[in-house]
């Protein structure tokens, strides 16, 4: 299974990664939801997104708010990985169609959970 | 009966929701536990990585991580997985980049019922040998040093109004 992080931090790309090789799959990087668009046009399918918030040029909620238009991704889940624990921004991502949402600091096991999770429990 | 207000006022920088908010975000993202030493300014290592951001408030602070690549190298290696000798400048400055990011959003969420309500700046670092931020003699602040097997860190918290 082919999943996607967008963070501009490469070592948070690198933590989500690690955590999703564990688990058996492949994860795909981008340093910017514009990026990230480009890779959802691309010739992979893409079957779970990681999304930071705060990303400079179009940030994390716009870019959801984005493919939840698009009939082509709209299906595909997406976990926010964020700074953003105001209860406020949890129910704005809620709205907008997270899947899942984890705050940072996160542990490897909460993150593996969240990942196990948003699969509907299926490890490979 | 009038139900007392859930706010707290603090007189001086609340430093120690800020070490709080650094040991929590340290031990989950990377398993180290840091203690919090005496700063004999004798024994601190040349800081080569400062990561900073400003909390922008009625009482608006900079926040900066101190540190060296020698104890930035271990923190981001058991960050990400990846051996410490693969690990290049950009990797280590973008790991305590992303550590202060935590620190601030940790915190944030630790004073949001009282007189330090803040929003958070970019995360950035200043980085080089021997570097220091020099700040007017009467501004307040608060400085923490955490260690843990090798690991140096200094965290410092200037009140900016």
């Amino acid at each position: 299974m082919k999943m996607l992080t967008i963070d501009d931090s490469a070592v948070v790309r690198k933590i989500i990664g690690a955590a999703v090789e564990v688990l058996g799959h492949d994860c795909l990087e981008a340093e910017s939801a514009q990026d990230a668009l480009n890779l959802l046009d691309g010739p992979e399918t893409i079957e779970l997104i990681f999304l930071d918030w705060n990303m400079p040029g179009m940030n994390g909620l716009e870019f959801l708010k984005t493919i939840k238009k698009n009939d082509q991704f709209k299906h595909i889940p997406v976990v926010m990985v964020t700074t953003e624990n105001m209860p406020e921004s949890v129910i704005e991502a809620v709205r907008a169609g997270v899947s899942q949402y984890i705050t940072k600091p996160f542990s490897i096991e909460e993150l593996m959970k969240k990942i196990i999770d948003s699969l509907g429990g299926e490890v490979n | 009966m009038n139900k007392k207000p859930d706010y707290t006022t603090y007189e001086g920088i609340p430093g120690q929701v800020f070490v709080a908010a650094l040991r929590e975000s340290v031990e989950r993202m990377s398993g180290f536990v840091l203690n919090v030493v005496k700063n004999e300014s004798d024994t601190v290592p040349v800081h080569e990585i400062i990561g900073a951001m400003v909390l922008q408030g009625d009482n608006a602070l900079l926040l900066t991580l101190e540190t060296n690549k020698c104890s930035a190298a271990p923190l981001v290696s058991f960050m990400t997985g990846i051996e410490t000798a693969a690990l290049d400048d950009a990797l280590l400055n973008d790991g305590i980049t992303e550590l202060i990011n935590m620190v601030g959003g940790s915190a944030r969420a630790r004073l949001e019922a009282s007189n330090y309500k803040f929003y958070l700046s970019v995360p950035f670092t200043i980085a080089g040998e021997g570097i220091n931020i020099v700040v007017k003699k009467r501004t307040d602040s608060f400085t923490a040093r955490l260690v843990c097997d090798g690991i140096d860190l200094m965290l410092r918290l200037y009140k900016l109004s």
